[in-house]
């Protein structure tokens, strides 16, 4: 009986409020439009557009004709592709946990109280300003040779010299090295979630005799997870894009014999992906690798975040019976 | 007021969103207008940066003057890709100013017109043009491409590190026997006898080709049987031998990381294989090397077979131009005798034999070398097809690398064997494209 009186109260409540509701809306719709046109001209359309051509054959000039699933079944049996996921994944697993831990490990050292350490965060940060091709042309000369910095070091201390990106062995290691050329982003979105990081939790943890690996593990990680979480998807999303260095320092190569294939040892899927549209012309074949990848990354993105209740923690979260 | 103030969200979102579309280039505007009172506008893309600027100026009045109410309005390409989008959109300039690996592409893909009833129809002759200075621009006997200029190879060599070494100075007819025995004799200490590209193929070819060996066939439409035959192979691996067996010039890698630049200029190597461009300008070779020196033609292979190439660029016009009689015309001036005396003195050969014979080019002992040799070039392998940058030159340049960089990994014959196919799947792949 209660319920069925409370009712049309509860009716004259939404009316009154969807009006209001509407308006503002309305308001919140035409404030955004800006952005919702421009993600739709410039992303969403060109996406969709992609997502057609992949199943087109397009030499950018006639009109785009119909292969179904050709252009995907031609990747399969492409050994350029398959070398570019190859290379792709080995990069990203070695540059993805080495960027994160060291720029940790250098956001924690950055967050001591300590005379003059703005002057290191800054030296940190600054290399991360520079763009992508500029820092590459930088790098040929660390990794050259003869003449390289590296090289004269190894050589000072008696070391034989490397061949960073001329040795097929060593030149996508020489790619993860020079990765952490750019890291002050990541240092700098640590150091932000560090300081977020109550003062009172790490005074408790002495309290109870917590030692700094204690506090470390106990309070700064689970603390700094939500920024973790956000440092690994970030990265993630550019590991798979990584193309500008590539391109610039070594163009795929050194080319290595692989069975009966000759295939470039840092021959990256976004530099296949490049060649495959702007050098030979093939923007169908081009738009279904993109589609591939963006497959790639929206699956490993959302298996990450499925992931993330397992080790994120996030302060206001109730954890289940306690 | 209380209605203005309903208004509000609305009229701010559309003044927000109306802003937001106003920055976005449209397809109007971006289309260039005519000048001042001219009632055509013709539209050419042109790269080289200001140097080629300043040069297409010294061609523009003339045009100008002679097609009356014509205006020239110059685009520069930072890209190919710049270009085929233009195409791709219905944007295409009027005129292109072409690479030589593009004239093929552009030709099969129907972005360039066929010049051959404009010439014939104002009786533009083509025997005034030099022997091969038109090979690149043809196609099945139409022309779509005129010269713009162009280079051969010869070679340079320090008169001073010959005579020390006791070598006599290299002569017309000289073979690549004697370039090699003379690379050799001047390779000494930190010395190299010679500066060779090592995976630029077009300087691989006309060694391969004197050698006996293809790259493709000659429409560039097959690797397998050419790239891989027994004759290039035996070509290719006295190539590498120059390299690694002989020593004769740095590996690509060792000539990078020497960061010296151009080791012939820095005396670091006694000759160097190349076009006519480093004796160009005020910073080229006669007013800035302080050795004697000479150019001789490029060597001759076994049973006197003489093969040279040519590097060009060229001018073309779309066959989408509004204004065809115009744009014809800024390419007859372009690739003619106004344009062929600006180009050919400041950008490497004239294409002209008028031209060429109003400077002396053929008595000059510089340029005179490169302009000879012209008779000798034939259709570089790496672009005698659309597909051929892809399936020779891509190809060419890894299996070179390859080779010279890493000695063990495999043999001429297996490298090249890998190449020619993957050359010949790209040409399918091509062909597949349509």
């Amino acid at each position: 009986m209660a319920r069925t009186e409370a009712l049309p109260l509860v009716r004259r409540t939404r009316a009154r409020a969807t009006k209001r509701e509407r308006r503002e809306a309305l308001t919140f719709y035409l404030l955004v439009s800006p952005f919702i046109v421009g993600f739709l001209v410039f992303t969403f359309v060109p996406m969709a557009g992609s997502i057609l051509l992949s199943f087109t054959s397009w030499d950018f000039i006639h009109k785009p004709i119909w292969v179904g699933l050709q252009n995907y079944q031609n990747l399969m049996s492409d050994q350029d592709f398959i070398q570019g996921i190859k290379v792709t994944l080995s990069y990203a697993v070695m540059a993805l946990p080495t960027g994160l831990i060291v720029s940790l490990v250098l956001a924690l050292l950055m967050n001591r109280d300590i005379p003059g350490v703005n002057v290191f965060r800054a030296i940190y940060y600054m290399p991360s300003l520079l763009a992508g091709f500029s820092v590459a042309a930088l790098w040929i000369f660390v990794f050259d040779n003869q003449h390289g910095i590296l090289n004269n070091l190894l050589a000072t201390i008696g070391l034989p010299r490397v061949g960073w990106l001329t040795d097929p062995n060593w030149a996508l290691k020489s790619f993860v090295l020079m990765g952490l050329w750019g890291i002050g982003n990541t240092i700098l979105i640590y150091l932000a979630g560090l300081k977020g990081i109550p003062q009172q939790l790490y005074e408790a943890a002495s309290i109870d005799g917590a030692g700094w690996w204690a506090r470390l593990r106990h309070v700064t990680l689970p603390m700094l997870s939500p920024t973790i979480f956000f440092n690994l998807i970030t990265g993630l999303i550019g590991v798979f894009q990584y193309f500008d260095q590539s391109y610039v320092m070594t163009n795929g190569g050194p080319p290595i014999i692989q069975g009966d294939q000759i295939v470039g040892s840092t021959r990256f899927y976004m530099l296949k992906l490049y060649n495959d549209a702007f050098r030979s012309r093939e923007f169908g074949y081009a738009a279904s690798e993109a589609v591939l990848l963006f497959i790639f990354i929206l699956l490993i993105t959302l298996f990450v975040i499925r992931s993330s209740a397992l080790w994120v923690y996030y302060e206001g979260n109730v954890v289940k019976g306690k | 007021m209380k209605r203005f103030h309903r208004l509000h969200p609305l009229f701010a979102g559309l003044l927000v969103t109306g802003i937001a579309l106003s920055a976005v280039p449209g397809h109007a505007s971006s289309l260039p207008r005519s000048h001042g009172n001219a009632s055509v506008s013709i539209r050419m893309a042109y790269f080289g940066g200001p140097d080629t600027k300043a040069l297409l100026d010294k061609i523009t009045p003339k045009y100008e003057k002679a097609y009356k109410g014509t205006t020239v309005v110059y685009e520069p390409e930072a890209d190919r890709v710049k270009q085929v989008t233009a195409i791709a959109a219905g944007t295409a300039p009027d005129v292109f100013m072409l690479g030589d690996g593009d004239v093929r592409w552009y030709e099969a893909k129907g972005a360039l017109a066929n010049l051959s009833p404009y010439m014939k129809k104002d009786k533009v002759s083509t025997s005034q043009w030099i022997k091969g200075t038109l090979s690149i621009g043809t196609r099945k006997g139409k022309i779509y491409a005129l010269p713009k200029d162009y280079s051969t190879l010869a070679v340079y060599y320090n008169k001073d590190m010959f005579r020390a070494a006791g070598v006599p100075f290299p002569k017309k007819g000289w073979t690549l026997n004697q370039f090699r025995a003379d690379a050799v004799k001047l390779t000494k200490n930190d010395i190299y006898g010679a500066s060779l590209s090592g995976d630029w193929v077009r300087e691989v070819d006309p060694f391969v080709r004197e050698l006996g060996g293809h790259l493709d066939n000659s429409n560039g439409t097959k690797t397998v049987g050419y790239m891989n035959s027994p004759a290039t192979v035996k070509a290719i691996q006295w190539w590498v031998d120059l390299f690694l067996k002989y020593k004769i010039s740095p590996t690509p890698a060792a000539a990078k990381s020497l960061g010296i630049g151009d080791l012939f200029a820095s005396q670091k190597a006694a000759m160097n294989v190349t076009g006519i461009w480093p004796s160009l300008g005020a910073s080229g070779y006669p007013s800035t090397l302080k050795f004697n020196w000479g150019v001789a033609p490029f060597p001759t292979g076994p049973h006197a077979k003489h093969v040279n190439t040519i590097c060009w660029a060229g001018f073309g016009m779309s066959p989408t131009s509004k204004h065809k009689n115009q744009a014809w015309g800024l390419v007859k001036y372009m690739a003619g005798p106004v344009g062929d005396n600006v180009w050919g003195t400041a950008g490497g050969l004239p294409a002209l034999k008028a031209i060429a014979a109003k400077h002396k080019v053929s008595k000059n002992p510089v340029s005179g070398v490169f302009l000879k040799e012209a008779k000798f070039s034939d259709l570089p392998s790496d672009i005698n097809g659309p597909a051929a940058p892809q399936a020779v030159s891509d190809t060419l340049t890894e299996g070179l690398d390859l080779l010279l960089n890493s000695p063990n990994a495999g043999t001429v014959q297996q490298v090249l064997t890998i190449e020619a196919q993957k050359g010949q799947k790209a040409i399918q792949q091509y062909n597949a494209g349509g």
